[in-house]
């Protein structure tokens, strides 16, 4: 045994005194590390006869390769042995399980780059297994934490981000998932076909500064990735929030789901999204709001002929008829369980109230209770006590207002909105302004993945002006010409690209 | 304002219009709808009919109307309409002004039909048009120009007496080729634009005085026909419930207009028409520029000296006298041909833009005041005017929520409170939504790009179980 580690260890800790060596060789040296270590493994027999606790005598920070190659070995063996996928040793409290977390806690990012596919192997057998065995939520930490240790920045697609997203949802731990959620997605792995960088032939290592380059379709990191699986990302990711009542970021996953390309037809996906769409859009702006502009015409009619109840329940919403709204959630009933939404439709008719309320606090600055009630009826029975409603309301910060007692019991309660200006006080201001620093980071970020975006299509500014040149020539101007204006500051180059493509 | 046809308007048939009646055509290209007019007009008018009816000539659709709107009216009007009727050719006009006096007054000898008039009209008519139509076309087998100008315009003047409009328009269509001089273009275009008035094309109104004002005619007759033009085009975007449109051409009607243009409008109509829309639709400052220091307006409001008086009041922010005087004359303005559909949206524009005015300098203002001036008198049976549920207040929470009025209503101290509004919050708060909405669409555009460039574009199924697969419902909530 200690014959067969120390191999092992020498052939690995050769890499770990390799700041000196230059990207190339490193990858050189990596690659017959790779080439020698699959041999040697299956013919060490102290691996073989040996229990996984081989692999305590490896650290996977140091030595990640040469673990990850035993335990995938190891998980080979006993699947063969037992012909069951998910082996008792590898289930979460197994033997391989543990190793495997302790691996997803601690390995070395640069290192698996070269064993991508086993990596990636290793990570799904332990969402699967968890899954298996009734306990995603076990999985959900390792998991995540591979996935920041992968790639920090956390802007590539890959096939881990929807395992992520959906053992969070069978664990209902949504709130573990946020952060991956919340940092935005950009790329997706990419074909060499598509990289005009390919001659260049990137040394693993080396390219740190983007992700994307790390992560395309021939390294393994990722299962191979089609349409519908980006889509139930960000669809899934959307009920997350939604989960989590965080309607616009909701609204924004699905705004990027509905608003996905689409060569001729639309895929299913993408109408269940639109379908929340509608909800969440009742839920956060109180109407329907202005689809994005990406989507065709065309798109938006396939839409709407398929998502009639939901169309009809938000013109109902919008009407402030609070009879017709009930009749038409009472109608669609069986729509709205088929669909899975009963819930948020529910959701949508308790907005309802709300947000009557809170258009009554733009109308009247004070006016009584039984007044109110008769300018916002609610005609459900479970809304008897409305002071009480208007008093849940308030707590819950949905309504700016107070509400006070009359000296004379005959009387109304008074209900007083507060005066729109009155709420800016030291803290909000503060508050608004770290909010402005943070939109203006994200934007940043975003900013430098527009400018990667432009560098790999070779959108230069030179490429756009003698774009606007011809066109202007061809006798057709641009719709809109205006100045491109520097890479870092002008969103105009953006646009550009987009009216290119789309 | 509901106006559903571009021409739904018919002088005597005043049923079009208002309320979306459905109406159809009848062969003659008027809009027919049922024959009850919408409006009944209770109130005595301050006008004296008889000298109301000789400002014009062609007096029949105002005379009907009256008849048919006001219950004060309605015999002296329907019968001096069937006289007027029966001097001229248009039996159906004859037809219907005795029908409708024999509803108003059954005991009138006016209200029996004449059959012998009618048979005898019947034949003249036929007659006349054969032969109109006979010497056409000789003209045309002669082809003189001149000649077959004239006939194409004594057989529309035929068939404008006869009161088929849709031939006679075409007939005064028709001699455009004709034409030699711009003198002879003028009049084919006013022709034209006056049979339009009476059917109530007023797009085809809109066409033709541009014809008309594009002519290279000459100078003097040029300025003959210019108040004319501005007087038609003015009644057109009138109709078209261009309001502010249609005071500017009013306002630039020139004086010279006089008693040249009565067959469709009276210098007083000019008056009123014009003070009435610029009150609509514009502010103070424009209506003591463009009205009341408009000295060639000034002629006309000289015979309408209660519009004078609204305007100036209005400028001086009373707004109780000039309300009122507005409210006196409804009832004339309801009998007005033109201004019947449009006089209850007039007047409410012109409450509601007096009353945006009323809170301009208030912090918070009293209901009470406020009801002093636009709802002095409680109407019986009605709550007080400041109670929550009294038409007043509902006035103004309607203002509220469309947005006309920024304030909100205190029912606790009955005050209007004007919004106060923290710029700097609001700035902030602007500039984080417009932050926020930035990034989202440049994510959704970049992932976009991304998208294509991975090649991730949702495909048709290459087999067919895909699109059925790909429900994503994982947690059903």
């Amino acid at each position: 045994m200690t014959e067969a580690l120390s191999q092992i260890c020498s052939i690995s800790s050769q890499l770990h005194h390799s700041d000196e060596i230059a990207d190339q060789d490193y990858d050189i040296q990596t690659h017959d590390l790779l080439t020698q270590l699959r041999q040697i493994i299956p013919t060490v027999s102290d691996i073989r006869s040996d229990s996984p606790d081989f692999l305590d005598n490896l650290n996977p920070s140091l030595h990640s390769l040469p673990y990850l190659l035993i335990w995938g070995y190891h998980v080979c063996s006993i699947r063969s042995e037992t012909g069951n996928p998910f082996p008792e040793d590898v289930r979460p409290g197994g033997n391989l399980w543990s190793k495997a977390v302790h691996f997803l806690t601690g390995f070395d990012p640069v290192q698996v780059r070269y064993a991508g596919s086993e990596w990636r192997e290793l990570v799904e057998l332990v969402g699967q297994s968890a899954l298996a065995a009734s306990k995603p939520f076990l999985a959900i930490q390792p998991i995540r934490e591979a996935i920041f240790r992968l790639d920090s920045s956390c802007s590539v697609f890959t096939s881990t981000h929807l395992l992520l997203v959906k053992l969070c949802l069978h664990a209902r731990a949504y709130k573990h998932a946020l952060p991956i959620l919340d940092k935005p997605i950009c790329h997706f792995p990419a074909g060499p076909e598509h990289s005009q960088l390919e001659n260049q032939q990137p040394t693993l290592r080396a390219c740190h500064e983007s992700s994307a380059q790390i992560l395309r379709k021939s390294s393994g990191l990722s299962a191979k990735i089609t349409y519908r699986e980006h889509l139930e990302y960000f669809l899934n990711g959307a009920m997350i929030y939604m989960a989590l009542k965080q309607w616009k970021k909701a609204l924004h996953f699905l705004s990027i789901v509905i608003s996905s390309p689409v060569i001729s037809s639309v895929s299913m996906v993408m109408v269940e999204a639109y379908k929340k769409w509608i909800l969440a859009s009742l839920l956060e702006n109180g109407r329907l709001t202005q689809t994005p502009a990406a989507i065709s015409s065309h798109t938006i009619k396939i839409y709407r002929s398929i998502t009639k109840p939901y169309i009809t329940l938000a013109g109902a919403f919008e009407s402030g008829d609070f009879s017709r709204l009930e009749a038409e959630v009472d109608i669609a009933r069986p729509f709205w369980h088929m669909d899975g939404n009963t819930g948020l439709v529910l959701q949508v008719v308790n907005a309802f109230e709300k947000f009557r309320y809170h258009r009554l606090g733009g109308t009247f600055a004070a006016l009584t209770v039984s007044d109110a009630m008769e300018r916002a009826p609610s005609c459900s029975v479970r809304l008897t006590n409305i002071e009480q409603f208007i008093a849940t309301l308030i707590m819950s910060k949905a309504l700016n207002a107070t509400l006070s007692h009359p000296n004379d019991l005959t009387k109304s309660t008074m209900l007083r909105f507060s005066s729109l200006g009155s709420s800016a006080s030291v803290s909000k201001d503060s508050l608004t302004q770290s909010q402005l620093v943070g939109g203006g980071w994200s934007l940043a970020s975003l900013m430098t993945h527009v400018e990667e975006g432009d560098y790999i299509l070779g959108m230069s500014k030179e490429y756009i002006e003698t774009l606007q040149k011809n066109q202007k020539q061809t006798g057709s101007p641009l719709k809109d010409s205006k100045d491109v204006g520097s890479f870092s500051g002008g969103f105009d180059i953006e646009e550009d690209i987009m009216g290119d493509l789309c | 304002m509901d106006s559903t046809l571009p021409d739904a308007f018919e002088a005597s048939q005043s049923g079009a219009g208002l309320g979306q009646k459905i109406a159809g055509f009848d062969s003659q290209g008027r809009i027919l709808s049922d024959m009850t007019p919408y409006v009944k007009v209770d109130d005595p008018p301050k006008f004296e009919l008889e000298s109301y009816i000789s400002n014009y000539t062609g007096t029949f659709d105002r005379l009907y109307l009256i008849g048919t709107c006001s219950t004060h009216l309605s015999t002296e009007a329907l019968k001096a309409a069937v006289s007027e009727a029966k001097s001229g050719k248009d039996i159906s006009r004859y037809e219907r002004a005795v029908t409708a006096l024999a509803q108003a007054a059954p005991g009138e000898i006016e209200a029996k039909r004449d059959i012998d008039w009618v048979e005898r009209m019947h034949k003249v008519v036929k007659a006349e048009t054969d032969r109109l139509e006979h010497e056409l076309k000789g003209y045309k087998n002669n082809l003189i120009k001149e000649s077959i100008r004239m006939g194409n315009e004594d057989l529309g003047q035929h068939y404008h007496q006869i009161g088929d409009q849709v031939s006679a328009s075409k007939a005064y269509t028709r001699m455009r080729d004709y034409c030699t001089t711009p003198t002879h273009i003028a009049s084919m275009l006013l022709k034209i634009t006056n049979v339009a008035i009476e059917r109530g094309d007023w797009l085809s109104v809109q066409s033709n005085v541009q014809r008309l004002r594009n002519l290279q005619s000459k100078p003097d007759e040029h300025t003959k026909n210019k108040p004319k033009m501005s007087a038609a085009l003015g009644l057109s975007q009138l109709h078209l419930d261009a309001y502010s449109d249609a005071a500017n051409s009013f306002l630039s009607t020139e004086s010279t207009l006089g008693d040249s243009y009565n067959e469709v409008i009276s210098p007083n109509d000019v008056a009123v028409y014009g003070g009435l829309c610029a009150l609509a639709s514009m502010d103070r400052n424009e209506l003591q520029r463009k009205v009341l220091d408009n000295t060639s307006f000034r002629n006309f409001l000289e015979l309408e000296p209660h519009i004078r008086r609204a305007i100036s009041f209005f400028c001086n922010s009373k707004f109780r006298p000039c309300l009122e005087i507005l409210e006196a004359y409804r009832a004339d303005y309801l009998l007005d041909i033109h201004l019947q559909r449009h006089i209850n949206i007039l007047i409410s524009r012109i409450r509601t833009k007096s009353i945006q005015q009323y809170v301009v300098p208030f912090n918070r203002v009293t209901l009470d005041s406020m009801a002093k001036i636009f709802a002095p008198a409680a109407v019986a049976g009605e709550p007080l005017p400041t109670n929550a549920n009294s038409p007043f207040v509902k006035e103004l929470i309607r203002l509220i929520e469309d947005g006309t009025l920024d304030g909100r209503i205190d029912l606790e101290k009955m005050v209007l409170v004007s919004n106060q509004i923290d710029l700097r919050m609001e700035v902030q708060a602007a500039a984080l939504e417009s932050l926020e909405s930035y990034t989202r669409e440049a994510h959704l555009r970049l992932l976009r790009t991304n998208v294509i460039r991975a090649g991730l574009e949702v495909r048709p199924p290459a087999d067919h179980n895909v699109g059925a697969g790909g429900k994503g419902k994982h947690a059903r909530m």
